[in-house]
């Protein structure tokens, strides 16, 4: 595959992660900061909300940056290996980030009645164990490549 | 549709049974690797910093651009070890045979006229077997 090819195959996956780490959870939170329910205001605090836009923003850029470097690499090569690895490490601190700026553990301000908190923490730490053995996988993928190199640029060029 | 299956609450109820299901399945195996993740990524948490995010989009646009950089130079076509000696892309051609190379060292090589005595006894012996087996 040729380097045009790599790099729009690497642009589309930037395009897919940018709207999935950071537009998509920009506009949720944004719409759950001007929520009505039967006319009741349920609003993020204001420090809460930009602590959490922050992060997202922040993450987003790096795991979009990342991708695109993971996913223009050619296939099963050393760089795609390393990057990747570096991706879901990065994937584990932007959804840490989420416990981190406070969106696990959401207050919301329902005005006239009170405070209400959804806690999502443990369904964070279920994620980080399955996050974890992800992990081990690109491990064993990257010294894979890094062992199979011949084999796979014969396999690579027969193609 | 799909919208009015989802209005629906007991649909939502299911889905959440599901959800909460698997989640404790999980939980007892996957919480305690969780808990360790969660410890390193702490302290990594601590280097980056919180109230700046230009640094952030200069790591990123670095990031796309070295990925450019490196995919122009090196877009992963480089043929394997087997191939690239029969190409002669990657190694150097001067030890490697190719019609070409044969055929200038044979251009370089002094004819010399064969000489009486230059050849061998055998191959007169041989010579006169052959006359023997005709006749």
């Amino acid at each position: 595959m040729g380097a045009g090819k790599n790099l729009l195959k690497g642009f589309i996956f930037m395009i897919f992660y940018v709207g999935f780490t950071i537009i998509l959870p920009f506009l949720t939170f944004s719409y759950i900061n001007t929520l009505q329910i039967m006319g009741i205001d349920f609003g993020l605090a204001q420090e809460s909300y930009d602590r959490i836009i922050y992060w997202i923003v922040a993450f987003g850029c790096l795991i979009s940056g990342t991708a695109f470097f993971t996913y223009s690499s050619p296939k099963q090569s050393i760089r795609k290996g390393v990057f990747a690895l570096v991706q879901i490490i990065l994937n584990c601190l932007y959804l840490w980030s989420y416990k981190f700026s406070g969106a696990t553990d959401v207050n919301f301000e329902i005005i006239g009645y009170g405070h209400m908190t959804i806690n999502l923490q443990q369904m964070i730490l279920v994620y980080m164990g399955i996050y974890f053995l992800t992990i081990a996988i690109k491990i064993y993928d990257l010294i894979d490549f890094t062992i199979n190199r011949d084999k796979i640029r014969e396999k690579r060029w027969s193609e | 549709m799909l919208i009015m299956l989802y209005q629906s609450p007991d649909i939502l109820r299911t889905l959440a049974d599901i959800v909460g299901a698997l989640l404790g399945f999980l939980a007892p195996i996957v919480t305690p690797i969780g808990e360790f993740m969660v410890l390193w990524i702490n302290y990594v948490l601590l280097i980056f910093p919180d109230d700046n995010l230009i640094i952030y989009y200069i790591i990123g646009g670095s990031l796309v651009v070295i990925s450019v950089i490196v995919n122009v130079k090196w877009p992963g076509d480089k043929p394997p070890k087997s191939k690239a000696k029969i190409q002669g892309e990657s190694f150097p051609t001067s030890g490697v045979e190719t019609e070409d190379t044969i055929l200038e060292d044979y251009e370089e090589e002094e004819y010399k006229e064969p000489k009486i005595g230059d050849i061998d006894d055998d191959a007169d012996f041989d010579f006169d077997e052959d006359l023997e087996e005709d006749n």
